[in-house]
């Protein structure tokens, strides 16, 4: 029986498919240059067994599988890298199995999207906290916990999605399906800890980019949403970087989330807000120059909250300019990013707004709150020392928001705006890797790395060879036979 | 590859004009599943009936199918049948365009669907493109036009039938009245009711209507299936026959009549002059300004289906509600998804014909939202939708009373 004939028997012919019309649809994820590849067959899983199935029926014609959640990937990681590869659209796995009250946990099958998980969670009072990456409304829980994702709410005071992974079910390169966390007892029904019966090998799986395994089954922390909730928004005429930085140390030394409530800290650098004042795409903020910061902070009662809104305001107003706000209509972000629609699109609508004619080549990664305004600088030298390679590329580089991650680190979403120019993308894509390689230089973390991040990490010898061997042999072990996902960091 | 390019171009040049458009789709999937609202009122859409009502691969829903025309357009791949029948599963409802990333707030302007302007357009242009390749529509739509363009409907009647259920003598055959009435070609062959019942209306709200014998199908179907040659012969001949009638404004009580004649039409009839107007605005008007009393309220809890081509194609949603609000004894209550948030019944785009089953399982899931509201009656307007729920409703065995919109307030009055 052929290999497409024996897939079909796992999955049924209406969620298998080989032509050309719908393979090709899974040819892209978000990023927009890197080559598009379409996939010998796409399938639909919808259980693990499956999954498992499918694999293993992979190990038989050594044939590479591509697990792949929302397709939101920006660089490179939800699309195939050759054209033999079988993806798997994990989507049809999207079934809430569990919403427990009593353990604070709900469990998913890795392709519900986050959105949608917190659709049906919010009606009960409850949210994951981290509300997913940014790109929000579709992006899977699988996907989520391959990449540390944020973005999506909430960084501010729950940190990286995978932080709240209490629960996992993998399927390995083997087909072999293993549970992690406190179920890796064969005692324990309903998962509660992550932490659990010795070394965390739940980690290996989580930000592995999708590599060591495919994610069917995650557990994760629920929390009760505060019902009060504010936010404001402030301009920073000059010295944003530090002063914005200043604003969030300040607001450290009083408690930040824990005291103050403090949900999610966004940071617009002067550039960034020239972008979208000269498009007058807040009309509101008129012509101003500097960099904005926004603040969304909860609580469970409303005089906390009140006195929580007067300790940060005070804050804010001895670092800013001016208010943005308060209402909508002047300028302030935050109703709209918190209790409108803002909070599952904050990210991937900065680049739809630029239509056709620009791309954005994302180099987004983590780095210390302590070192970000340094950082800053440093990217606004290497725009200025890579000036004649971007005019010729017809592109630009810059920091579209800074934005805060627990109570140490921060979220850069940097990269280069490119013209959509077929001719000049060799051209970007070569720009986008050096940028990746100074990052990484400077001390910068990749967690989303997809095929190009995962790349540079290696080419630019960034892991020491010690640590790589050890990555190396810990991938022999769970996917010996390198189906899945071949190519991602040099595998 | 430039040569299969330029090749590839030229075969689909409909789709060529629009690339930026559909190169404005960065592919972040609110098409797929977009959650609405804030925090405290969350709603996700399942927004399209095709994606989550098919073998859901990602061709099945907008950003899939934005990339399958830009694989076309760089000649990756061919038109082909199998491409075509994929394409045409969608009911071209529109829900994609409105849960395009949207920020929703006036304020912010950070919008991909402004770019893409209306997705709806593209997919129908992609249509129009693989019939002009040959491999458009589908076998049985076909078999619809071949009948159509004898007897210009799509119901395999006899023309000479269209108007059957009026008397011969109707008053309304004459001419001189300040509305002509599009009957259309469900409510002239299937729900022969809902035009009796909107006559017996406006003779009460003393609108003088005129009905005209040489009126042909709107070409909605022809329209949303690519067939634009015959679409616009239909178009061409129903302009004349109304130029002929000396009368400026048009009432359907079809919502697809209605989206044809007041949105296409004008696009390829040259000298159009005429308003159009959806029985409902018509009534509506007539409730506010005396016209029409209100005597019976009806009782029993209502609900309220938004038909795509009156709600999300021309943003007619205030009408039908007020008139509900009018006659209702008891309460009114929305169903989850409404407004620009609707799901689609199942039956537009041409999915009734072509894809009946999958028409019948999208109209059945409608009928259980609207059961979720503890609803007595669903109501709509639109023959097109009521005949497919009235389907749904039978074949689930829901209690649900499927009714037109115009014949509770023929019951209030």
């Amino acid at each position: 029986m052929a290999l497409y004939d024996e897939l079909v028997n796992i999955v049924g012919n209406k969620y298998c498919t080989d032509k050309d019309y719908i393979c090709v649809s899974y040819s892209r994820g978000i990023d927009p240059c890197l080559p598009e590849i379409t996939p010998q067959i796409v399938l639909r899983p919808e259980s693990t067994v499956q999954v498992a199935e499918i694999i293993k029926i992979a190990n038989k014609y050594k044939t590479p599988i591509l697990p792949r959640g929302g397709g939101c990937g920006l660089m490179g990681g939800s699309k195939p890298i050759s054209e033999e590869t079988i993806l798997l659209d994990l989507t049809r796995m999207d079934k809430i199995l569990d919403i427990n009250e009593d353990t604070h946990t709900v469990t998913v099958q890795c392709g519900i999207s986050w959105s949608r998980l917190n659709a049906v969670l919010l009606d009960k009072g409850y949210y994951t906290g981290n509300m997913g990456p940014g790109s929000g409304l579709t992006a899977s829980i699988g996907g989520g916990l391959s990449h540390h994702s944020g973005g999506g709410g909430g960084c501010a005071k729950y940190g990286k999605c995978t932080e709240h992974c209490v629960g996992l079910e993998v399927v390995l390169g083997t087909g072999e399906i293993i549970t992690l966390g406190s179920q890796e007892s064969k005692f324990i029904e309903n998962p509660f800890i992550r932490f659990a019966f010795g070394p965390d090998l739940m980690g290996i799986f989580l930000g592995d980019n999708g590599i060591m395994g495919v994610k069917t089954q995650a557990t994760l922390n629920i929390f009760r949403r505060p019902p009060y909730y504010s936010g404001k928004t402030f301009y920073i005429e000059d010295d944003s970087y530090e002063k914005s930085q200043q604003i969030v140390l300040d607001m450290m030394k009083l408690g930040w989330s824990k005291e103050l409530g403090i949900y999610d800290f966004f940071f617009y650098p002067p550039p960034s807000v020239m972008g979208i004042t000269t498009d007058g795409l807040i009309e509101s903020w008129g012509d101003i120059k500097g960099g904005v910061i926004f603040y969304v902070h909860e609580a469970f009662d409303e005089q906390v909250l009140e006195r929580t809104s007067d300790v940060l305001e005070g804050i804010a107003k001895k670092h800013s300019t001016r208010e943005l706000g308060p209402s909508p209509e002047e300028g302030n972000i935050t109703d709209w990013f918190y209790a409108e629609q803002g909070h599952w699109q904050i990210y991937h609508n900065l680049f739809s707004m630029m239509g056709p004619d620009y791309f954005v080549a994302t180099t987004e990664f983590i780095y210390p709150i302590a070192k970000y305004p340094e950082m800053l600088y440093k990217l606004d030298k290497w725009e200025e020392d890579h000036h004649e390679e971007l005019f010729d590329a017809d592109a630009e580089s810059g920091v579209g928001q800074v934005y805060m991650l627990n109570h140490n680190c921060c979220y850069f979403g940097t990269g280069i705006n490119a013209t959509s120019d077929e001719d000049l993308k060799e051209d970007v894509i070569k720009l986008w890797k050096e940028q990746f390689e100074f990052i990484l230089k400077e001390g910068g973390v990749l967690y989303m790395c997809g095929q190009i991040g995962s790349h540079v990490i290696i080419d630019s010898r960034v892991y020491s060879d010690e640590y790589y061997n050890f990555f190396k042999g810990v991938k022999e072990v769970t996917d010996p036979n390198h189906i899945i996902s071949p190519g991602k960091f040099r595998f | 590859m430039r040569d299969e390019m330029s090749i590839m171009t030229e075969k689909l040049k409909r789709l060529s004009e629009l690339e930026e458009r559909i190169l404005s789709c960065i592919g972040v999937g609110d098409c797929r599943n977009a959650l609405k609202g804030p925090y405290s009122k969350p709603i996700i859409e399942i927004s399209c009936p095709n994606r989550e009502h098919g073998s859901g691969f990602e061709v099945h829903f907008a950003r899939g199918r934005f990339s399958l025309a830009r694989a076309l357009l760089d000649g990756r791949i061919e038109p082909s049948e199998g491409l075509a029948e994929e394409v045409y599963r969608c009911t071209l409802c529109g829900s994609c365009r409105y849960v395009c990333n949207n920020c929703e707030n006036p304020d912010f302007i950070v919008n991909a669907r402004e770019n893409i302007e209306d997705h709806v357009e593209i997919w129908e242009e992609m249509r129009a493109d693989l019939v002009d390749a040959g491999v458009a529509p589908l076998p049985k739509h076909k078999e619809i036009f071949s009948h159509q363009e004898k007897e210009h409907n799509p119901y395999f009647e006899k023309h000479s039938d269209r108007l059957n259920w009026l008397p011969k003598d109707s008053l309304f055959l004459k001419p001189g009245g300040e509305y002509l009435f599009f009957v259309g070609c469900t409510s002239a062959y299937r729900l022969n009711d809902i035009s009796r019942t909107f006559l017996d209306i406006a003779e009460q709200a003393n609108l003088k209507i005129s009905i005209s014998p040489e009126e042909w199908c709107c070409g909605s179907v022809n329209f949303r299936t690519g067939v634009e040659k015959l679409g616009k012969e239909t178009a061409q001949h129903n302009a004349e026959t109304f130029k002929a009638t000396g009368i400026k404004k048009i009432i359907a009580t079809c919502a697809g009549c209605y989206r044809t004649l007041k949105i296409d039409y004008p696009k390829w009839i040259e000298d159009w002059d005429f308003e159009v107007l959806h029985s409902i605005e018509v009534i509506d008007e007539s409730i506010q300004n005396g016209k029409i009393k209100i005597t019976n309220k009806i009782p029993g809890i209502i609900t309220y289906h938004d038909p795509c081509h009156l709600g999300r194609h021309a943003e007619l949603y205030d009408a039908p509600r007020r008139v509900i609000e009018a006659i209702k004894r008891d309460e009114f209550i929305e169903m989850r998804r409404n407004r620009a948030n609707a799901y689609c019944c199942g039956a537009g785009g041409g999915v009734k014909s072509g894809f009946p089953e999958f028409a019948l399982e999208v109209a059945i899931e409608r009928i259980k939202e609207a059961e979720e509201t503890g609803a007595e009656w669903l109501t709509s307007t639109c023959p097109f939708c009521l005949g497919n729920l009235k389907d749904a409703a039978n074949a689930s065995g829901s209690k649900i009373k499927v009714v037109d919109l115009l014949e509770l307030v023929k019951k209030a009055i």
